[in-house]
């Protein structure tokens, strides 16, 4: 807990409808009072008279956020359709906003899952849905628009995660599938019919498939690599028949030796979340090789609908796998991505209203113990949260700005013509 | 214009045709704008207006979905939309005038109200296009009265602002400018604007995330077409719905002499309503119940709106609100004023009192619902509606299961076994055994709820035809 009497600076004081600190003012506190405490005395004039609320304090991080910025995808919480969505960029020392692509260059379509190589946006990788369907990848300054289901695969590259040489990026083909909960507490189950788990160089545009990765028997998905580049993680589950056992999938964290390419060696299992009848997925390496954090709940491969979708830390010197009691609520947590300097994460909550997610961040000391979560920011956040009718998800963090040049994509992704993968076995 | 003699012979056949719109709207197409204004929300916040600026056309369209949501009362639609077609008329006049005579303006100025007065027609119309076609003509002669002679720079300036406050308002100025160069026989000038014209949405592509042509005729350019009574017909009947103005809905309907599936649909809602849907669908020829209509991304918003009602009903929130986030997705940036205010209900319904809270926050920043809400804020409940949403609550699906798809019969069988005390859904189950021709399902269902669970429906259909 800092300690209160660090509190260096000034004063601030606003007497407006709602508090908007200058920024710069803003940002000298903060630096000023690093480590330290800020204490918030409010007052309110109700009906010609002055009441005081109850002083609230805020405490400032002793751990620097480097990424300037941070990437999400904002859509309406709908189903089958997509209305207006996008992928979008936010400064994270301001409130500026940039669309990164909107579904408005290729209506009709949805573009998921926008995915930098650890937070570098020097490579990415990111999904459009819909008649122009296709996967993006952005890699050493060229962008490849691939073709959206691959022969090889029998379906799409759907969640992705880069190898951090840049080389490679893993993906999981999943024929995913939708459905209703008939009492709302849940609203939306996604199911996988099948999933695997494969590898792809952008180079050679050469799919890497291995069958260890690519079973009958189970479920694959959600790969990701160690920043090491020694390991691949990704989430197994054993492959029953769906819809009919939908609640019967619980995945298990695992991992496999990868080699410059080649996968050695047997998979491990790393977190044996059936054993404790539960369902790990989204794991998450920390980029400084100590933690990995997954979202625990019942069941399924999607969590983000499941109002018992917490987030877990597991410890990778430790072995040992926790709640993070500190930052979950009683509705959904998943999602999640670490900063550069994996300190912070930022993560997916519906915590607010159970229907829109929303984004949080949380810091996580040098003994893995996270901070009290705080939404993000918004210059007037009552009335922006309060009038949107859009869920954030996906969220990410980036080093620089995301320099698309989203005209040239979107034409390129009405066209026809798609780079045509190979498989290499 | 000064009010001279021939001035008034001028403008008067504007003001008549404008009248003569006003009446055809007001008494032959009104619901075509209460649509409109059920299509939309208009919020004041300024986060909300703050959005307009993220799309060229920001002064027409904001202009336009402010004066969309008085669209809600009777009259307005038509009034606005007549004032601006005669505006729209003296504009033109006034903007042709200062290239051709009176009298080949007068002609061209008649026939662009009478273009404009069928584009209204169109199914796409909102009032903001219309503003956009003014809005042209004023730039024009807003130029025109500043700059009295030709500058190309100040044109070009013109055209910017015309794109960026009107959209395709700049093609008009553009159309204007040419014809005025063409005049003076100024050919090497002749191309330049209408080239810089198409230039404009290249490069507000830039800052608009749209296609070419999209970005080239925001808002949505309307083309001339015939009455498309067909539409309003079908209007006229979800509103009237939506007004609980059942005695009207069963007028409307039994106007046809058969009724299409949208009426039927809502008229054998209203007769479920009152408990007498087994007496009335045995005197329709096709009896329409909506159990086997199902909804997905491609069906019409008109389909996905008659759902919406059906299933909120018959209590099922969760394919209610399923229908009512689709139908948002049709509405500019993603929400609607009537589905706000059913996913309000749903969720107030269903007990879920943040989410409900949510949209309420929404409609307490508009002008028109803002007293609905203080209605239904579950803290300061209008007793009248918190004994419609309780009496609600007893109906709804309380079974723990998945669903795939919008089979009705599955719904109604979830909804029976939750509360076999709705009647509604009872009924809905029984007819469309009947409609079906299934007669050993309905003697189950009828076994299975009405004779086990001791409550007999004595309804002549039913009794007829468990005697076969």
């Amino acid at each position: 807990m800092p300690n209160p009497t660090n509190c260096l600076g000034f004063c601030l004081h606003i007497n407006d409808s709602y508090a908007n600190f200058h920024i710069d003012d803003w940002q000298q506190l903060v630096a000023d009072n690093k480590g330290g405490v800020l204490t918030f005395d409010v007052k309110a004039k109700i009906d010609g008279k002055w009441h005081g609320y109850k002083t609230f304090e805020m405490y400032i991080s002793d751990y620097s956020l480097d990424d300037c910025g941070l990437t999400y995808r904002r859509i309406s919480p709908g189903y089958e359709v997509f209305g207006k969505m996008g992928l979008y960029q936010r400064e994270l020392s301001s409130f500026k906003e940039f669309p990164i692509i909107e579904n408005t260059l290729i209506p009709g379509n949805c573009v998921n899952c926008h995915t930098s190589n650890a937070c570098n946006p020097d490579n990415y990788t990111f999904h459009v849905r819909g008649a122009n369907g296709a996967t993006v990848v952005h890699h050493n300054h060229k962008t490849d628009i691939l073709q959206s289901k691959s022969n090889t695969t029998g379906g799409s590259m759907v969640y992705p995660y880069w190898h951090p040489s840049g080389k490679y990026c893993a993906y999981s083909t999943n024929e995913t599938r939708q459905s209703f909960h008939v009492v709302k507490e849940e609203l939306i189950e996604v199911f996988d019919l099948k999933s695997d788990v494969f590898v792809y160089c952008p180079d050679s545009k050469e799919l890497i498939l291995d069958s260890m990765l690519m079973t009958k028997d189970n479920f694959e998905t959600y790969p990701a690599f160690s920043p090491d580049v020694k390991t691949l993680y990704f989430c197994s589950s054993k492959a029953y028949d769906i819809p009919e056992n939908y609640k019967k999938v619980q995945y298990n964290l695992c991992k496999v030796v990868f080699d410059d390419g080649k996968l050695v060696g047997k998979i491990h299992t790393v977190f044996d979340a059936a054993k404790i009848n539960k369902n790990c997925t989204f794991a998450k390496p920390s980029y400084d090789g100590k933690y990995i954090m997954f979202t625990l709940s019942d069941y399924g491969c999607f969590p983000i609908w499941h109002h018992e979708a917490d987030l877990w830390l597991l410890d990778l010197q430790t072995n040992t796998a926790r709640p993070m009691d500190e930052i979950n609520s009683p509705n959904t947590e998943s999602s999640h991505n670490w900063s550069t300097g994996a300190h912070w994460f930022v993560f997916v909550s519906r915590r607010e209203n159970g229907l829109y997610s929303q984004l949080f961040f949380a810091c996580i000391d040098d003994h893995g113990k996270a901070t009290k979560p705080f939404l993000l920011p918004q210059e007037n956040p009552l009335e922006y949260y309060s009038n949107t009718t859009y869920s954030f998800n996906v969220p990410d963090f980036t080093t620089k700005k995301v320099d698309i040049d989203y005209h040239a994509l979107g034409k390129g992704l009405m066209k026809e013509e798609r780079v045509v993968t190979k498989a290499r076995k | 214009m000064k009010l001279s003699k021939n001035n008034i012979f001028l403008i008067l056949p504007h003001i008549i045709l404008s009248l003569v719109s006003f009446l055809v709207f007001q008494f032959c197409y009104k619901y075509h704008f209460f649509i409109q204004e059920q299509n939309q929300i208009f919020v004041w916040s300024w986060q909300y207006i703050a959005e307009y600026f993220e799309q060229n056309s920001w002064l027409t369209c904001f202009t336009g979905d402010f004066l969309t949501q008085f669209f809600y009362y009777l009259y307005v639609g038509p009034i606005v939309t007549a004032i601006i077609i005669f505006l729209i008329a003296i504009a033109s006049y006034k903007s042709f005038n200062t290239i051709f005579n009176n009298k080949t303006s007068f002609i061209i100025s008649i026939t662009i109200e009478i273009l404009v007065f069928f584009t209204i027609f169109d199914y796409k119309f909102n009032i903001n296009y219309l503003l956009s076609v003014l809005f042209g003509f004023l730039s024009y002669i807003f130029y025109s009265k500043i700059f009295k002679k030709d500058n190309l720079i100040f044109a070009i300036i013109t055209l910017l602002f015309g794109y960026y406050l009107g959209g395709f308002a700049q093609i008009i100025f553009a159309i204007l400018y040419a014809c005025k160069i063409l005049k003076q026989k100024r050919l090497k000038e002749f191309a330049i604007i209408p080239a810089i014209t198409f230039i404009i949405p290249l490069v507000g592509q830039r800052f608009y995330q749209t296609t070419y042509t999209r970005n080239l005729s925001y808002p949505d350019f309307c083309i001339p077409t015939l009455p498309d009574m067909h539409s309003e017909f079908s209007y006229s009947i979800a509103t009237e719905y939506y007004f609980k103005h059942f005695d009207k809905v069963e007028q409307i309907a039994l106007t046809q002499d058969t009724m299409t599936a949208q009426s039927g649909i809502y008229y054998n809602m209203v007769q479920a309503q009152k408990g007498i849907l087994p007496d009335k669908i045995k005197s329709q020829k096709i009896p329409e119940l909506g159990t086997l209509i199902h909804i997905d991304e491609n069906s019409p918003i008109e389909a996905i709106n008659l759902m919406n009602d059906f299933y909120y009903l018959i209590g099922d929130m969760a394919m209610a609100e399923r229908a009512a986030i689709l139908a948002q997705v049709f509405s500019p940036k993603n929400r609607n004023v009537k589905m706000i205010k059913r996913l309000c209900e749903i969720n107030l319904v269903t007990g879920d009192t943040a989410i409900a809270l949510k949209y309420l926050r929404i409609l307490e920043k508009t002008l028109l619902y803002n007293d609905w809400a203080k209605k239904h804020n579950p803290y300061t409940f209008d007793k009248k509606v918190e004994k419609e949403i309780l009496e609600k609550r007893n109906f709804c699906n309380s079974t723990n299961a998945i669903r795939i798809n919008d089979n009705c019969r599955e719904i109604l069988l979830e909804l029976l076994q939750s509360n076999p005390d709705n009647i509604i859904a009872l009924d809905y189950l029984l007819c469309t055994d009947l409609i079906l021709g299934q007669l050993q399902t309905f003697k189950a269902d009828y076994y299975k709820f009405c004779i086990k669970n001791n409550r007999q429906r004595l309804k002549k259909l039913y009794t007829e035809a468990l005697s076969k």
